[in-house]
């Protein structure tokens, strides 16, 4: 071997320990700021009112979500999924079932802020797309109990499609409520109904009528001494002056309940504004 | 004290230079102009958001703009700027001078700094314009109805533009470490892009940290979860967006953790530029 060859191999090998040796003393510095960091990005988080530390989070996501973030810096997320949204539409218009529900999903990841995307959606899972799917078979010759598996189907989909939605909107009532009309109206479970609607009614801000249809279903579930308490509850804290609040029309079920339950006039539930005062 | 006030000239010298140059790129000039077109066509649009006020539509995109095209300057600059000279061996003529390789890197970065610092500033400038337009102006009583209309303040703008600049200030510095190490501007521009993903999913690698099966692959996650700096924590635009402000000792922690992070990032590209062979 030649003495200039050996030479260059020589070189050759000190520029890439050198190289080795810079990249390991780099990786090894970062590696430590960010061990001493952690604390402090700890502390960010809580001051920023930013989502938990995956490390520390109960519904961290390792899901595609995380990828469209990435993908759509910032505030664009909002007009990405405004656009995927008249697609949405465009595609709901045209009855084309595999595009609607791949784009119901799309906006979602696209943007899970806004709670019209979640519920709007759910409603196109549970109710139009059953129809189209019923419509799409022998019109009105279906039997009985296929049309009952499909609406079934499709309800399940758009309750877990609402259930997707507490991650980004935690116990939000109105999403509660739009599961309980899903439960009613579409897999006609009372209970499970119920359940929801108390949910609701229980939320922080909870719409005056979650708390008279819970009140309601439970009286059509037969449990009248539990619609009776649950109501008067309700009624002693409903402002008298809010058009919203409806608290003539609770006092007249409470009055109904009576007669049904015959309470007695001396243990009948008297408002706050009749009783006498001191 | 005299040699402190040569130096601090001619980084200034580098400093005025690298921000003439980047400005007069086409490409930025390009960059910017994308971004006031997006601004100008949300403007037009604003009534168009589906399910967003105004305010909150306008600001999501103005933000979103910002973070995006933010970004793409950082790291396209420092590449251009920083590897351009190094192809072009146009560095060779200032290290011929008495300036030293730190001098060189410090100059770059603090060019590229002040170039994103004027970007983000008439970002900022024009969304602050654009709320104090937009209150001056008589509500529509519809859009009270909506979560967040309205509510955004002009100083939590400002400061969301901070902490825009400052999430691009350590992505150039990032950009310059790589840059330092890389042979072509190309390779340090694709590692610019892979780092702005790295560093946007950190919170991904803890998950993978915390779940992934083998002890190999959560060493790998935890290590690149350690060494890469957390860009989730500049995720606050959404916040202000909604009429959310940000407080001071997030803004005080923020501007700390970035200090950190770019001082750290400086040091090294110094440290790398000083052993590299041109």
């Amino acid at each position: 071997m030649s003495a200039c060859s050996l030479r260059s191999r020589s070189i050759a090998s000190g520029i890439v320990s050198s190289n080795i040796r810079a990249a390991a003393i780099v990786f090894a510095v970062l590696a430590l700021a960010g061990g001493t960091l952690c604390p402090l990005v700890e502390l960010l988080r809580k001051a920023g009112e930013l989502p938990k530390n995956a490390a520390g989070a109960a519904n961290s996501r390792l899901d595609a979500a995380r990828w469209i973030d990435v993908a759509i810096p910032g505030g664009l997320r909002a007009l990405a999924a405004d656009g995927l949204w008249l697609k949405l539409y465009v595609a709901w218009a045209a009855r084309d079932l595999p595009r609607s529900e791949m784009l119901i999903h799309l906006v979602t990841m696209a943007d899970d802020r806004p709670l019209d995307f979640w519920i709007n959606g759910a409603r196109m899972i549970a109710y139009d797309i059953s129809e189209w799917r019923l419509s799409s078979l022998d019109g009105g010759r279906i039997p009985a109990e296929v049309r009952r598996r499909i609406v079934e189907e499709q309800a399940c989909a758009g309750l877990r499609h609402l259930e997707a939605a507490f991650a980004s909107h935690p116990d939000n009532a109105a999403i509660w409520v739009e599961m309980g009309n899903i439960q009613l109206y579409r897999r006609g479970d009372l209970g499970l109904a119920a359940g929801c609607y108390r949910h609701a009614a229980e939320a922080p801000d909870a719409p005056y009528f979650a708390a008279r249809v819970y009140g309601e279903l439970l009286r059509r579930l037969g449990r009248d001494q539990d619609a009776y308490d649950w109501l008067r509850r309700v009624h002693a804290r409903l402002p008298v002056d809010d058009p919203a609040a409806m608290s003539s029309l609770v006092l007249r079920r409470i009055r109904d309940l009576e007669r049904r339950l015959k309470v007695a006039v001396q243990e009948q539930y008297m408002p706050a504004e009749d009783r006498p005062r001191k | 004290m005299s040699a402190i006030v040569s130096s601090a000239f001619r980084l200034a010298a580098i400093a005025g230079n690298t921000f003439r140059e980047s400005v007069r790129q086409r490409l930025f000039l390009i960059l910017a102009l994308m971004a006031a077109m997006l601004g100008i066509a949300a403007w037009w649009f604003r009534n168009c958001g589906i399910v967003a006020p105004q305010t909150k539509f306008l600001l999501d995109t103005g933000f979103g703009a910002l973070t995006f095209f933010g970004a793409v300057v950082a790291i396209v600059a420092v590449a251009e700027s920083f590897s351009g000279e190094i192809e072009r061996r146009t560095v060779l003529a200032v290290l011929a001078k008495p300036v030293w390789r730190g001098e060189f890197v410090l100059g770059k970065l603090a060019g590229i700094l002040g170039l994103l610092l004027a970007f983000c500033a008439v970002g900022t400038g024009f969304l602050v314009g654009w709320l104090w337009w937009s209150q001056t102006q008589p509500t529509d009583p519809l859009a009270r109805g909506f979560a967040g209309a309205g509510g955004a303040s002009s100083f939590a703008v400002m400061a969301c533009g901070l902490v825009q600049w400052l999430r691009c200030s350590v992505l150039a510095a990032l950009t310059l470490l790589v840059a330092t190490y890389a042979r072509t501007s190309l390779l340090a521009v694709m590692a610019g892009f892979a780092a702005l993903a790295i560093c946007s999913l950190r919170a991904l690698v803890w998950d993978a940290f915390r779940f992934a099966g083998p002890e190999w692959a959560r060493g790998v996650a935890g290590l690149v979860g350690l060494v890469v700096p957390d860009f989730e924590l500049y995720d606050v635009a959404d916040q202000v967006a909604a009429g959310g402000a940000l407080s001071t000792g997030y803004l005080v922690g923020i501007t700390l953790y970035s200090a950190i992070y770019v001082s750290l990032f400086v040091a090294l590209a110094v440290y790398c530029f000083r052993h590299r062979e041109l």
